[in-house]
């Protein structure tokens, strides 16, 4: 995509990106803070150029983007949506190996 | 008090009409209370001492004599100076004048004070000749008038117009006063009851308070996700089930339930669930017959279905059915026998059609959010592998709510071929390989399960699925008993009378009016070691729950008393000659949370770690059973035991006895402390103890006879994946050798956002979706940045 779309894209969504151009390694590009994932990525101009703006996000979120899933008590839903105790609770479970 | 005074105390007082009542000591602390909380005071125990030091006082000067109360409130005057209480003095006196006036009031006397208070006013008027104007509730501004104050005082407090007046004038002095220029409603309102609380009408000022949220908290709300449940997104809609809810519980704290009921849960005695849904009953289950018989007939509705003629039909009309409850009960919507009562409808399909029908079921309820707050529909399917007993010889009933001429009993092939169909789709999991959130299959298992052709290939598929995605739960229906279960795991046993309701299936439809949970592990702090404060504590605490159930029932009742031109028409709707909400059938749940901490710290050691222990566990939940029962005769209400689902209750009444009983429960909360604690939820052994799974479910199965509204095992799989076999094995052994009433698998999965894969167990990061590429330097944590920026 062009430089110029990315950035503005970045400068659009203040709550979840910071970002500088800038030299990094002796290339010049972009250094991408994710605010959410709490990541930097340093993109170079050729890399912007060759990727769409959906694969680039992507790799500001460096694997991170995961949601997890289990059972609270009845129903599967979503761990990061549980309360402090109910996650405390998720990590003490003991999980069973070997069924007989 | 010692014996010796008590001899010689004084019994009455004379009221100020002259009639004589029994002294009540607590009367005297209350009054001095207040006194004392209008400075600042806080002690509760102070005044009691106060009170206590003004009966000694009062039993001295008045032996054998009746006191009155002026005579009474001069002695805590002197009282309150002598123990050097001078600023609660002041404010008892401040408030004993403030009293007499608005007594003069009452009388209709018009004291000199209050003409010249209007005088007053009126001159302020004149001389600052400002217009007030007020922005009201109603979208409007207006020009001051303090009528509307007096207005809507009477109205809603039903306290005399003259006093009223009063109260106004005095809000209107202080407005003047104050020079204010735009005023709001809500701050009126707020300055009207800051008044009602000086002059000591708190019945008014109670009658008076208006709902709602500070700015900041609607602000939270509005912009950061809701995390009391895990399963309200975060959108516009789901704020709007916040807000709501937010004033609906302070209605239910305030209005619904008395205040002795709102301060035990407060406190966190006993926890009322769902206050936010106080106008619902709490959840229900429903047999597709009655759809199937009466189509899609709602109240109010904008248009009204005939009977489905079609399968595809009948699915749609059951999932709007669903979701048209779902806004009127709070908890989970159960459905009987699906693939049973689909049968008819499905006869003769193609495979490729069946899998598709159960593609759209699955797909309808697991997507649809529709349902309060923009969540999906809470729902439950109940399946049989067998035609169950009681609907063998019930006529069928087939497209156009026409009976087909053959019963239940002939469909079993269709019916079978259906459930597997389902299962296939729960194996294949959504689009990208998750599992379904909803709905939950139930399979019930029986003893004639095991004498049905095919049981074993059909059981393995289920077990294939519990492995793969967890999703079935196995609920044991032993030696003829019927259940319908929904829920986290509510189920609602069958019995003689529901049997012969089999005959006409679509009356088989039921509820949990409320469910209210005992704090247990607080009555062992209460009790400290003492077996019979213990039984005593726990019977008292079932009284409130009982009591705190009837004041739900009543409003329940009161809003149901309007039919069908009522907030409950839904469940008003008379179709089959009775209403579709089956008051006389209802059940009243009593929830269970922390018996593992009660016993621990009752006895020392928990459940799992000795035998006196789990048996002293166990005789707690016979003599809540008993109670239970005990209550039912009683009232003529059903009382039954029920496995809280917990989900935000575990972590509340953890918290709040972490600061109210914090040396007791420091001992046996889990978790860590001070805000990440919990109790384990029910009857549940230590959740992370080793035990074997069928150790495990057995013990815990011990206990679930008794809890007759349902009760679970959790067999947490994490990222292992058993073999089928092996899991179809130990279902067959957990039906044979225990009394566990419903187990369940539950694997862990990550799933990436980014690439849609899905990952057995809990990681960190996508593996796939983490690697670099060229171009693109990942640079992890902060430190390593500034590094390299330098």
């Amino acid at each position: 995509m062009e430089k110029s779309k990315f950035i503005e894209h970045l400068r659009n969504y203040p709550h979840l990106y910071e970002f500088e151009e800038k030299d990094e390694n002796g290339y010049s590009g972009i250094l991408v803070k994710d605010k959410e994932f709490n990541t930097l990525t340093f993109f170079t101009y050729q890399a912007i150029e060759e990727k769409e703006l959906i694969d680039l996000l992507r790799h500001t979120h460096h694997g991170k983007n995961v949601e997890w899933i289990s059972r609270v008590t009845g129903y599967f839903s979503k761990i990061n949506s549980w309360n402090k105790g109910k996650k405390e609770e998720f990590k003490d479970r003991y999980r069973t190996r070997d069924i007989e | 008090m010692t014996e010796k005074i008590n001899d010689k105390k004084i019994e009455y007082i004379k009221k100020r009409d002259g009639r004589i009542v029994p002294f009540e000591k607590s009367k005297i602390a209350d009054a001095i209370f207040k006194a004392a909380q209008s400075v600042g005071g806080q002690d509760r125990y102070l005044a009691e001492d106060l009170a206590e030091a003004v009966t000694v006082y009062l039993n001295k000067e008045f032996l054998g004599k009746i006191p009155t109360v002026e005579e009474i409130q001069d002695i805590v005057e002197k009282v309150l100076i002598k123990t050097g209480h001078a600023k609660t003095a002041k404010a008892y006196i401040l408030y004993r004048e403030k009293r007499a006036r608005i007594r003069q009031l009452k009388m209709g006397i018009i004291d000199r004070n209050i003409l010249e208070e209007q005088q007053e006013i009126a001159k302020i008027k004149e001389s600052t000749d400002i217009s007030l104007f007020v922005r009201t509730s109603a979208e409007d501004i207006l020009k001051w008038d303090i009528e509307r104050i007096v207005d809507s005082l009477v109205r809603e407090t039903k306290i005399e117009r003259n006093i009223a007046t009063f109260i106004a004038s005095e809000v209107e002095k202080e407005i003047l006063a104050s020079k204010v220029k735009n005023l709001t409603a809500p701050l009126i309102r707020e300055m009207v009851n800051a008044k009602l609380v000086e002059f000591g009408m708190e019945e008014a000022r109670r009658k008076y308070t208006r709902l709602g949220l500070p700015l900041y908290d609607v602000k939270n709300i509005i912009f950061s996700p809701n995390k009391e449940n895990a399963n309200i997104p975060h959108n516009p809609e789901a704020t709007n089930l916040t807000l709501a809810e937010h004033i609906k519980k302070e209605f239910a704290l305030l209005e619904v339930f008395s205040p002795e009921i709102s301060d035990a849960h407060l406190r966190g005695d006993i926890h009322l669930h769902d206050l936010g849904f106080i106008d619902r009953p709490y959840c229900s289950g429903q047999s597709l017959e009655y759809v199937k018989k009466f189509g899609l007939h709602l109240p109010n509705a904008l248009s009204i279905a005939k009977p489905a003629r079609h399968p595809e039909t009948l699915l749609a009309h059951m999932v709007k059915f669903s979701a048209a409850l779902q806004g009127h009960f709070n908890g989970a919507i159960g459905w009987d026998a699906v693939n049973v009562f689909f049968s008819p409808f499905i006869e003769g399909l193609s495979d490729k059609d069946m899998k598709q029908l159960a593609q759209m079921l699955i797909y309808e309820y697991s997507q649809q959010a529709v349902a309060r707050g923009g969540q999906a529909i809470f729902s439950d399917i109940n399946l049989y592998w067998e035609i169950p007993e009681h609907f063998i010889n019930v006529p069928a009933i087939g497209p156009g709510g026409k009976e087909t001429g053959k019963t239940y009993g002939d469909y079993q092939k269709t019916a079978q071929r259906f459930v597997k169909a389902l299962f296939e789709v729960y194996l294949e999991g959504d689009g990208i390989g998750r599992p379904f959130f909803f709905p939950k299959p139930l399979l019930h298992i029986t003893n004639r399960f095991f004498e049905t052709e095919g049981w074993e290939e059909f059981l393995e598929l289920v077990c294939i699925v519990a492995a793969e995605k967890g999703n079935p739960y196995f609920v044991f229906d032993r030696d003829n008993t019927a259940r319908i279960s929904e829920c986290c795991r509510l189920s609602f046993k069958l019995e003689a009378s529901d049997i012969e309701d089999a005959k006409t299936p679509w009356k088989m439809r039921f509820s949990a009016l409320q469910n209210i949970t005992l704090n247990l592990p607080r009555i062992a702090y209460i009790a400290e070691h003492d077996d019979q404060k213990l039984f005593q504590s726990l019977e008292n605490l079932m009284i409130m729950a009982v009591k705190a159930h009837i004041e739900k029932r009543r409003f329940i009742e009161e809003l149901l008393s309007f039919g069908q031109n009522g907030p409950l028409a839904l469940l008003s709707m008379n179709l089959d000659g009775e209403p579709y909400l089956r008051m006389h059938r209802v059940t009243h749940l009593i929830g269970l949370l922390g018996l593992n901490e009660m016993v621990q710290y009752h006895t020392g050691k928990q459940m799992h770690e000795s035998e006196k222990s789990f048996k002293f566990g166990l005789k707690v939940v016979s003599l809540l059973k008993i109670l239970c029962d005990r209550k039912t005769k009683e009232t003529g209400y059903r009382f039954v035991l029920e496995q809280t689902p917990a989900e935000s209750t575990a972590y509340r009444l953890a918290r709040l006895d972490y600061e109210h009983y914090r040396s007791q429960s420091e001992q046996v909360l889990k978790g860590s402390t001070p805000d990440r604690v919990y109790y384990t939820n029910s009857t549940y052994l230590n959740i992370s103890e080793a035990l074997s799974p069928i150790e495990r479910v057995r013990k815990e199965g011990i206990f679930h006879p008794l809890i007759e509204a349902g009760a679970l095992t959790h067999i947490w799989l994490g990222e292992s994946k058993p073999d089928p076999k092996a899991l179809s094995n130990f279902v067959i052994k957990v039906f044979k050798n225990t009394r566990n009433a419903q187990i369940a698998f539950s694997p862990e999965f990550t799933s990436c956002l980014d690439c849609g894969r899905i990952y057995r167990g809990i990681s960190k990061e996508c593996p796939w979706c983490g690697v670099a590429e060229k171009g693109i330097i990942k640079i992890s944590g902060e430190k390593t940045v500034e590094k390299q920026l330098t």
